[in-house]
């Protein structure tokens, strides 16, 4: 499908002709699109429906967008932690030099903290890499150019 | 012509609607049905946390074009439909209850914010900022609270943080890290924004842990954390985007080890008939090949574009990422590329750190504002590794740019020698990213 086959009011879908092209650096936002096109229509639609339905019971959709985390695998366990791990040390060395406001609060237990992350650090990257690499990495890509 | 063939798109956000819109107009021939489990499609979910601020008038300004319009395209718009199963080896999924044939699938599930496990998480008065429809509702609702705990400094955490106060609510953060956007930025990029939202108002809680949320009758009282109870009416949670991966799991797709479903540069996943994009997938960093998940809106963008133009018998491929990221905080602008000065030690990336406090127009000009650039960089090449940026204006182009140099390889030399616009109402003379990098070079 060829530019010209998209209908015309699909391509004001970006709304450029609704912005003003001057200005002194605040320019004015797009208005709403125009009464009676589709756009409008459903935003009006949404609205109604919303406030009609807000504050009564019942589930709608996105009421609840949230999960608990699927119980993880160990690849991803032993991602989490250790990112978590590490994450957290540099936060405390931060803090610890007056370059934070706070220590960060721990999620993960002292082995990670007192193990995992000296372990870690003392390793060069050149050798860590290939070992983040393998358990964190991407598959199937090609590397970047 | 392309082949008749039928493709199923299962999510109507930003990757499912590209998805779609880019299999049909690469396949013209092609049967297109999109499946959406919510009521509206083609409207900006990253708006709504300025309507509720008051910055934007009215939520009708986020809807782009209407569902209908996707019907003179040529696709089978399902809204308010949710895909319950999928049967790879008969090609179909159930949508509604109804059979849905296929030749190529593309999930593009999107992602859940994670529910911390503490008692009370069920209790009226928790909110999540997703949808338009909802938001519209929290819109109204917030018209009688008077004090509201935001759950992380995320992104979103953040602009919900500005929304609230603009509100005249008492707004509290409730974060477990050390600073501000601390998955992403650095202490110091992170330090204007705090204080921009202090001035608002906002009251930081740094280094606070969830412990739960306390009710009072059906509604929340308060925020239980680990440094005090928080008096609120209302907690929004803007915890980490988990990807929803449960249709994908249950089909028997690779999950990756940041939780996303696997895809290859095509975005296709370890089915060959079956392509994923958006928050549900994950993808590669571009320096380090560590896979990331739960990017912007534009990555879902492109990533359902490519995914539609290969379900579409396209040939497209998607490359690895360099995270350019951007926002406002309080009244600061704050963004970056790649890694920081923060991720790039906790990984334990050797770098130096390049600095320069530059300005966004002429000096003399009025407006001019603040900008603080950060280059981290390879120790010896002075191979660009990463930026952050913090200041009035100006910090969006300056995160895309670097994000493609990234992407190009440039080092500090590169940078340190740029050839910039210099106009006094939109450019200073110097340059910031080139001033950096002239700080950076005698590090080298």
């Amino acid at each position: 499908m060829s530019a010209d086959e998209i209908p015309e009011s699909v391509r004001g879908y970006f709304g450029h002709d609704k912005v003003s092209l001057v200005g002194d650096g605040a320019l004015p936002a797009a208005p709403p699109a125009p009464p009676g096109s589709p756009a409008r229509r459903q935003g009006e639609i949404a609205r109604a429906a919303a406030l009609e339905a807000a504050g009564s019971p019942g589930a709608r959709p996105g009421t609840r967008p949230a999960a608990i985390r699927p119980r993880p695998g160990a690849v991803r366990r032993m991602r989490l932690s250790g990112e978590a791990a590490l994450m957290e040390q540099s936060m405390r060395d931060a803090a610890g030099r007056g370059d934070a406001r706070a220590a960060p609060h721990p999620s993960v237990g002292l082995h990670w903290r007192r193990g995992f992350v000296p372990l870690y650090r003392a390793l060069p990257w050149g050798v860590v890499s290939r070992f983040v690499t393998r358990g964190s990495g991407a598959r199937g890509w090609r590397r970047s150019r | 012509m392309g082949e008749p063939i039928s493709i199923a798109v299962v999510g109507g956000g930003a990757a499912g609607i590209s998805a779609a819109s880019m299999a049909k107009r690469t396949n013209p021939d092609a049967t297109v049905v999109c499946c959406t489990e919510y009521e509206d499609v083609a409207y900006s979910p990253c708006g709504i946390p300025y309507v509720l601020g008051r910055e934007i008038p009215e939520f009708e300004r986020l809807f782009l074009i209407g569902p209908e319009q996707y019907a003179e395209v040529g696709i089978d718009l399902r809204r308010e439909t949710s895909v319950s199963a999928i049967d790879l080896d008969n090609r179909t999924m159930t949508a509604n209850g109804n059979n849905i044939s296929w030749d190529r699938l593309i999930i593009c599930s999107g992602f859940n914010y994670l529910l911390p496990e503490v008692e009370g998480n069920d209790v009226d008065g928790i909110v999540f900022v997703k949808n338009i429809r909802r938001g519209i509702e929290l819109d109204q609702r917030l018209d009688s609270v008077k004090k509201a705990v935001v759950l992380e400094g995320t992104p979103l955490g953040v602009e919900m943080l500005a929304a609230l106060a603009h509100r005249g609510i008492e707004t509290h953060l409730v974060d477990p890290g050390s600073w501000l956007l601390s998955q992403i930025a650095d202490a110091d990029i992170a330090e204007p924004v705090q204080k921009s939202l202090e001035d608002l108002g906002v009251a930081l809680h740094f280094g606070a842990e969830l412990e739960g949320f306390e009710r009072s009758g059906d509604g929340l009282a308060g925020v239980a954390t680990s440094e005090g109870t928080i008096e609120a009416d209302l907690c929004v949670v803007a915890t980490h985007k988990e990807p929803e991966t449960a249709l994908a799991r249950s089909i028997g797709l690779k999950v990756g080890s940041s939780g996303g479903i696997e895809v290859n540069a095509r975005m296709r996943t370890s089915h060959e008939a079956v392509y994923a994009a958006g928050d549900c997938v994950e993808v590669p960093q571009g320096l380090t090949g560590i896979a990331v998940q739960g990017l912007t809106g534009a990555h879902a963008m492109q990533q359902g574009r490519v995914a539609g133009a290969n379900a579409g018998d396209g040939d497209r491929t998607y490359d690895p990422v360099y995270v350019p990221w951007g926002m406002v905080g309080g009244n600061v602008q704050i963004g970056g590329a790649s890694f920081g000065e923060h991720l790039a030690t906790t990984l334990g990336i050797p770098h130096i750190v390049a600095r320069a406090n530059g300005i966004s127009r002429a000096r003399y000009y009025p407006g001019v504002q603040q900008v603080i650039v950060k280059l981290i960089a390879e120790p010896g090449t002075g191979k660009l590794i990463g930026a952050q940026m913090v200041g009035g204006e100006g910090v969006k182009e300056r995160a895309d740019f670097l994000a493609f140099a990234l992407k190009r390889g440039v080092t500090l030399d590169d940078l340190a020698w740029m050839e910039n616009v210099y106009s006094p109402p939109i450019g200073a003379l110097y340059e910031p990213m080139s001033v950096a990098a002239q700080n950076g070079l005698a590090q080298l």
